[in-house]
């Protein structure tokens, strides 16, 4: 052996490899993803536009699944009480929230971007509000954390401590956003434009649909903050309504029941409710063309004739099996409204209309503002009529005949704010069944199908699966918490002794 | 075609000329063993010339040379006998067994060729013939059943489409357990960019073996473990596939031509059981929109928006027509295979010329090839053209250069789409409703250019195979340049370089009216690829004294590699049928680029005594640009050694040839995909009110990624008997790899989807036996070898990082596949049936069958027990007979296709147990028994106790409740099915012409071969429900263990032809 020769061969191999291969000063570089912009260079307009998007614009369908529980549709061959409509809400809300924690944090101690900071926690309060209301208790004190501190099994709050929580945040944000904030998000918010007077009515009607939510459960907690807001601004006509309006730019971000139209060779497969058509027919409502077409069937009598008298409108209860589903043939039905049939509409989040049913009812059953509860019953119908731009001569004509004042007893009036409240959160599907939930009102017809929650109108969705998964412990323990993660199972507010009403079996089934 | 044609002519001409050659004597002769047995591919060669030839199938041989002039006669496993050719025509030859010289060699790391005695690991070679008769189109599947210990998954997805190999068992969570393929010693990039994805479906548009033609490969080389592979580095981690392809050797006369020919047809296999009894609606009526009347007569009109198939019987009854309301039409069961002749069969066509030449000095050969192929959904098609060539030529003595070019193109038209995509046929048609004629959607579009169909509710599946359509093609390169330089005799230096690019073009596009893109759609994406390899090796080796020996190899390499993406997707098409990216309104463009690098130090020695006793020492340190900025380096080494206690002992007798015992021990570092380490906001390129937006990633990145390190060890033993007629291989090995780098899922209440961990660890321990025995050998030279490779793996996860329950691989409503610390690697969790203590299903109170709430359960796993492959191969003469047995045992698969058909009711297993009641409807008893005490109605209003809690329903049920159920109460218990098979994976029937034939031809060689491969179950356990138990839908490991509306599978049956001049 050589062993000189070798090594001297090994000394320059190991030369040479130490002056070709030690560079590793680019690493870094080749490893930066360069699609991502990093948090210097991030606007945080940008992400409050996606919220906005996900949350608002594609936050409510008045034909989806749960538009079936708030009594506004009917939809085809599913079945509204099997589980597994709702997959994506969860993951949905929380990844919104995180955007807005994102922004929340960003502008945090920036005295020139508090107007974003403060914009950014109402939002915050909005989305968490929406999750609760879908699931009742959820992560929320240790949910959507940076990602460098965060918790990734979060637990569960009860829904009672973040209500207290919600309504806390939104009455100091009202006074937050009513001192002069510098910084805009400017058309980026695409409900306010950032103007921050708006922001802060919106902010406190907020507090108010919050507040009146826990009314059944917690008067005392909702007489504390109510009593509070009707001295408070509020919104104030519907030139202050929030909505994000919906956008033709790209399909995702149309109106859903345009979208559902054009992805659907123009056929709707969705129809209406009963509840809402019977509401709206049984008091000859000037809105009722707006929001229903007439039944197929009507329609071609009524052309035959030429008498448009001959027009029907019918909606289908939801539930119904067999023979049921017979007596409700897709020709005898009534859809939705060409008004909701555009591609831009307003998506909506929180109308006028709302704020005044609101206060009728504070008035009527906890006593509290300087107004007549048949005031702002009339106020709010006004309200929602002229957002369909119907003339003042039919508002009056139908608040003639449908006056607070027929009925007599207490609860008889609330069912009549009710159901006009019904009608003006039209299309704001999740308000309305939380409104259901809450009051029993509207009463919705059901038939006989049995489903997952014994032929009962969910009163909450599941939590998703992989919270089961993959958060177990707190999964388990929530679930135990709130009596089964059912969708039988009531949320905290959900406490009106009265609810529900005995529904199956009340509708009629006409002779084939 | 017509190219290829002229080609051969053109070659023929040449040979014919080539052999006007002149010879003073014809030797011939038989060369058999010590026992007369004929040796057939005996090399034989005129010493000192380029002059050759081999033995036949029977041993003899002929040979033309000059008196005076020295044969020698060399075979593997026997002593090399040289002999003067006298004036004598005739010339037997009886070779010795050389027990001492078992002098196969093979490719081990990094080219080195090594002798198989001086293996401390386990690695398995096949011959390319293996490959090449009876082909899979992607060479990497016709790995199944071949090797020990190697799993194959057969994936329908069409010519071209991806395998799935994976070596050992799952060591690597993240998704990459593909082992790395290295052709004639370079890395190549095997990546299958955009697959399919599980739920949003796709196409798979074949990786990167896909290219490499079955014709150029003379080998390849399975090493299994971290040992074998240990000097690939990171990317070996899962096993290294070696691909040696053919080069022009170096005892040929001339230029040789071969030319091979393979036509196979494929035929539908399996596909799903459809019941042919019920029509649509939920019973007892057909579900209709309203009626109609018809010449004075009532009629029902079929709801367009109803297609679940729980109705009533079809017996005839007339309603009005679907197509057209004006006319009647009878609801009658369509004949059971009307789904079947939606298909057509397949052909694959693979023609491939070979030139080659060489001498000792310099050699080369070119191929060209072409495949055609034509699929089994109509308008699908295939093509694959390859160019390949290699030259080597010893410059001087010292200085030698090997280089190759390999250049493939192939085109892909209308692959098909997979999993729950619109896209894919079978998402339609394994639920259409019985009562459609397929032949009435034949016209699949109204004079307007809209869709016909009989409902809204989904495509019609001509519309999809016409109006949905894809275009593929792929230009590539491989390549190397490889010098070796030879200091002395026993030094020298090797630097290589190689490169592996390509470019595909993807278009696609769906018409205006497509369910899944009502206002049309077009896409242009254009993917450029580049792996780039680049080592330098320095070998020294060389006697140290009598008994002992030795080898030093040091080297260092650089891969780089990046994958980028441009192009477009756009929406809305403002004039129909003009498929541009500029007819469309709404337009998301699309860039990515994906780089990395990696640099390596690496050493490797082997010391061996008496040729007995081998020790081999390997060392290596990388350096990766996707780990995190401190953690970029890391080291792992490895050590193995190998005893030949025969040759050590003295043990070799006839009884006992040969033994050896092995044991290794190894550490592979690996890395990960790039981009896991620093966080960013994602920019959405579409915008909304005319608004940008932007959102933060959904993955939790680790800044301090560092490595992932396994940890193996294996020991074996390979020993011979009988002459080496028996053989016995075994491997027992553990492996354990810790710092998985792993995206995992965690709770969306974080607002994260998933979080890149950097811990955890998964086990795997297994063995593999590799059994060869040639039961029969005959002088009349009939001889039979039986060959069988079992292996058995079982992956475990050890643990997972803190405050992570689980690492889901796929989700979906029928249930998820995961890894869980504590549990085995790929469980199927999912609901299940409520039962009592028993094990009885808990009836709710209307007999129906319940789930047991939202708990869920291991409900399986994707693993097998045990995977085996049976080959008998028998000779005779010029035939030969092979057939490849292939089990897989134990393991289940998660079935998508069941679910559907329950949840619709088409399956044939909707009708299992079903009588007609009173009333005439059709209906079943739930298999269980009563959770509550049930009471009846007895007719005067009084409840009266039919059955106690407890007792066995007798409750009629009508099939959406009994059926139905599964799906509507998620009950995914159902869905979980066996995955067991025996397949009769190849025949391969074969002639090769004898010299003697051959004399008066201008061939030298002939061979035919009538090949089948995926023939067919001899057992399997998927219920009757008509999928494959190999159902997956893309190669990557997610989608491992489920399947959803997977496309039937397919048998292959053709003819090969060889011939060469």
């Amino acid at each position: 052996m050589k062993p000189y020769k070798i090594s001297k061969y090994l000394l320059a191999l190991v030369a040479a490899v130490s002056l070709v291969y030690a560079c590793t000063d680019d690493f870094q570089e080749l490893n930066t993803n360069p699609a991502l912009l990093s948090e210097e260079q991030l606007d945080v307009g940008l992400l409050l536009t996606r919220v906005q998007q996900e949350m608002i614009i594609n936050g409510s369908n008045p034909i989806g699944t749960l538009a079936n529980y708030a009594g506004y549709a009917s939809s085809g061959g599913n079945r509204p009480f099997d589980g597994g409509f709702f997959s994506d809400e969860f993951a949905k809300g929380y990844r919104n929230l995180l955007n807005i924690s994102e922004i929340i944090r960003l502008t945090d101690g920036d005295a020139e971007m508090q107007g974003q900071n403060a914009i950014a926690r109402v939002m915050r309060v909005y989305i968490f509000h929406r999750l609760t209301d879908l699931y009742g208790d959820i992560p929320y004190s240790e949910a959507v954390k940076a990602s460098s501190e965060v918790i990734t099994q979060p637990m569960y709050d009860t829904q009672e401590s973040i209500y207290g929580s919600m309504l806390d945040e939104l009455k100091e944000l009202s006074s937050v956003l009513s001192e002069t904030q510098q910084g805009s998000f400017g058309d980026s918010d695409m409900m306010y434009q950032s103007d921050n007077e708006k922001w802060m009515r919106f902010a406190n009607s907020l507090r108010l649909r919050i507040a009146l939510r826990v009314r059944y459960v917690d008067e005392a907690l909702a007489r504390e903050h109510i009593s509070e807001l009707v001295n408070m601004d509020l919104i104030e006509s519907n030139e202050e309504n929030a909505f994000v309006p919906s956008s033709d730019d790209f399909d995702s971000n149309q109106n859903p029941v345009y979208n559902r139209l054009i992805s659907n060779s123009g056929i709707l497969p969705e129809h209406m409710g009963q509840t809402i058509v019977d509401l709206l027919n049984d008091q000859d409502d000037p809105r009722l063309t707006i929001l229903v077409t007439p039944t197929p069937n009507s329609v071609m009598v009524a052309d035959s004739v030429g008498d448009s008298n001959l027009l029907e409108y019918r909606g289908r209860p939801l539930g119904l099996e067999g023979l049921e589903r017979d007596a409700y043939p897709t020709s005898d039905l009534s859809q939705i409204g060409l008004y909701y049939r555009e591609p831009v509409i307003e998506m909506p989040v929180l109308y006028y209309s709302e704020v005044c049913f609101a206060l009728a009812e504070a008035k009527l059953m906890l006593d509290l503002g300087s107004l007549e509860a048949d005031v702002w019953y009339e106020r709010g119908v006004r309200a929602d009529m002229e957002r369909y731009g119907i003339d003042e001569a039919e508002i009056a004509s139908f608040l003639s005949s449908n006056s607070l004042d027929v009925v007599a007893d207490e609860e008889a009036k609330l069912e009549m704010i009710m159901n006009q409240k019904n009608i003006a959160l039209f299309p704001n599907e999740l308000e309305a069944w939380s409104e259901w939930r809450r009051t029993g009102y509207p009463k919705i017809l059901i038939g006989s199908m049995v489903g997952e929650t014994d032929g009962q109108i969910p009163r909450r969705i599941n939590y998703p699966v992989s919270e089961a998964n993959v958060n177990s412990v707190n999964y388990q323990e929530v679930s135990t918490r709130i009596g089964g993660d059912l969708m039988t199972t009531k949320v905290w507010w959900d406490a009106n002794p009265n609810v529900p009403y005995e529904h199956p079996g009340e509708i009629l089934v006409p002779e084939p | 075609m017509k190219k290829f044609a002229s080609l051969i002519l053109m070659s023929v001409f040449a040979v014919l000329a080539l052999h006007a050659q002149e010879k003073d004597l014809t030797v011939a002769g038989v060369v058999t063993d010590m026992d007369g047995v004929p040796l057939p591919g005996v090399s034989i060669v005129e010493v000192g010339t380029v002059n050759g030839t081999q033995t036949d199938f029977d041993g003899s041989y002929s040979i033309e040379v000059a008196v005076g002039s020295e044969l020698r006669f060399s075979y593997l496993g026997m002593k090399t006998e040289t002999r003067t050719v006298q004036s004598s025509n005739v010339l037997n030859i009886k070779m010795q067994e050389d027990l001492n010289q078992l002098s196969e060699v093979i490719v081990t790391a990094l080219g080195i060729e090594k002798s198989k005695k001086a293996l401390g690991y386990s690695a398995q070679e096949i011959d390319g013939d293996a490959f090449s008769e009876a082909r899979e189109t992607n060479i990497a599947s016709s790995l199944a059943g071949k090797v020990a210990g190697v799993q194959v998954s057969n994936i329908a997805t069409g010519a071209g489409g991806s395998s799935r190999v994976v070596i050992r068992g799952n060591s690597s969570i993240s998704g990459n357990d593909a082992p790395l393929y290295v052709v004639d010693g370079i890395p190549i990039d095997n990546q299958n960019i955009d697959p399919a994805d599980y739920a949003a479906g796709g196409v798979d548009y074949g990786d990167g073996i896909s290219g490499i033609n079955p014709d150029d490969v003379e080998s390849m080389t399975v090493l299994k473990g971290p040992n074998a592979a240990a000097l690939y580095g990171a990317r070996a981690a899962n096993g290294v596939i070696l691909i040696t392809t053919k080069t022009g050797g170096s005892k040929k006369k001339g230029i040789g031509v071969t030319f091979n020919s393979n036509l196979t047809s494929e035929t539908i296999a399996t596909m799903p059981t459809y019941q042919n009894r019920f029509g649509i609606g939920y019973d007892p009526s057909f579900g209709a929109s309203g009626t109609t009347i018809i010449d004075g007569k009532e009629y029902e009109v079929l709801d367009p928006n109803q297609w679940q198939s729980w109705g009533p019987e079809l017996n005839g009854q007339i309603v009005a027509d679907w197509e057209d309301p004006t006319k009647t039409f009878a609801m009658v069961p369509q004949p059971s295979d009307n789904i079947r002749n939606f298909f057509q069969s397949g052909f694959t066509a693979t023609n491939t010329v070979s030139f080659s030449s060489g001498d000792e000095k310099a050699n080369m050969r070119l191929s060209l090839s072409n495949l055609g192929n034509e699929g089994i959904i109509p308008g699908s098609t295939y093509d694959r053209q390859t160019i390949n060539f290699r030259g080597f030529a010893n410059v001087t003595d010292r200085f030698s250069i090997d280089a190759k070019v390999n250049y493939i193109h192939h085109k892909g038209v209308n692959r098909p789409g997979l999993a729950a995509s619109s896209s894919n046929v079978m998402s339609v048609l394994i639920q259409m409703p019985r009562h459609i004629d397929l032949d009435r959607l034949k016209d699949y579009k109204d004079e307007n250019g809209d869709p016909f169909n009989f409902t809204t509710a989904f495509e019609n599946p001509y519309w999809t195979i016409n109006e949905l359509q894809n275009e593929d093609e792929r230009d590539r390169v491989i390549g190397f340049v490889s010098m070796n330089y030879k200091f002395n005799d026993w030094l020298n230096v090797r630097a290589r370089t190689g490169t592996d690019f390509y470019t595909d073009e993807r278009f696609s596009r769906r018409a205006i009216g497509s369910r899944s893109a009502r206002t049309g759609r077009v896409s242009n994406y254009t993917w450029h690829v580049k792996e780039n390899n680049s080592d330098i090796l320095f070998t020294a080796e060389d006697d140290l004294s009598e008994n002992w020996s030795g080898s030093l190899s040091v080297g260092a390499s650089r891969l780089y590699s990046k994958t980028e993406v441009t192009g477009a997707l756009g929406q809305s098409l403002r004039v129909p049928e003009l498929y541009h990216i500029t007819n469309a309104e709404q337009i998301t463009p699309r860039y990515d680029k994906v780089e990395r690098e990696m640099q390596s130090v690496y050493a490797a020695g082997q010391l061996a005594y008496k040729n007995y006793l081998f020790l081999d020492l390997t060392a290596r340190n990388d350096w990766s640009s996707v780990l995190g900025i401190n953690n970029y380096s890391f080291f792992y080494p490895s050590v193995s050694t190998s005893f030949v206690f025969t040759d050590a002992l003295k043990l070799n007798s006839n009884v006992f040839s040969f033994g050896k015992l092995r044991a290794g021990y190894a550490e592979v570092g690996n890395d990960s995909n790039p981009y896991l380490t620093t966080l960013g906001y994602v920019s959405n390129t579409q915008t909304v009110n005319g608004q940008g937006q932007a959102a933060i990633q959904t993955q939790i990145p680790n800044p301090n990624l560092k490595n992932e390190l396994t940890r193996s060890y294996e020991f074996g033993t390979d020993m011979r008997f009988f002459k080496n007629r028996v053989g016995i291989d075994f491997t027992y090995y553990n492996s354990s790899t810790k710092n998985q780098i792993l995206p995992v899922n965690i709770s969306s209440g974080t607002g994260f989807n998933r979080m890149v961990i950097n811990a955890g660890e998964i086990q795997n321990e297994g063995v593999e036996l590799l059994f060869n025995v040639t039961p029969i050998q005959l002088k009349n030279s009939f001889q039979w070898d039986l060959t069988l490779n079992y292996a058995k793996n079982k992956s475990k996860v050890v643990s997972l990082a803190d405050g992570i329950e689980t690492h889901i691989m796929s989700q979906d409503r029928w249930g998820t596949i995961e890894a869980r610390p504590g549990e085995d690697f790929g469980n199927i969790v999912g609901f299940y049936y409520k039962r009592n203590e028993n094990g009885e299903k808990l009836l709710d109170e209307y007999g129906r069958y319940q789930r047991d709430g939202n708990n869920v359960k291991i409900l399986g796993n994707i693993q097998p027990d045990w995977i085996a492959g049976i080959t008998n191969r028998f000779s005779y003469k010029g035939f030969t007979l092979s057939t490849l047995i292939d089990i897989k045992m134990g393991g289940e698969l998660l079935s998508g296709t069941k679910y559907i058909q329950a949840a619709r009711g088409t399956g044939r297993f909707t009708t299992k147990g079903l009588r007609q009641n009173e009333d005439g409807v059709w209906v079943g008893v739930a298999d269980g028994v009563m959770e509550n005490d049930y009471y009846v109605d007895d007719g005067n209003g009084n409840q009266v106790l039919h059955l106690a809690a407890g007792e066995r329903s007798d409750i009629e049920l009508d099939r959406v409740n009994l059926y139905g159920m599964w799906t509507r109460a998620d009950i995914i218990e159902e869905f979980v099915l066996d995955a067991s098979y025996i397949s009769l994976r190849e025949i391969n029937l074969g002639y090769s012409f004898s010299e003697k034939l051959l004399a008066k031809t201008p061939f030298t060689s002939a061979r035919i071969s009538l090949v089948g491969r995926n023939l067919l179950y001899l057992q399997e356990h998927m219920d009757g429900i008509g999928v494959t138990p190999e159902a997956a839908f893309s190669s990557e490991s997610g989608s491992q263990g489920s399947e959803s509306y997977t496309l039937p599978s397919t048998r292959s049956v053709g003819v090969n032809l060889n011939v060469a001049f």
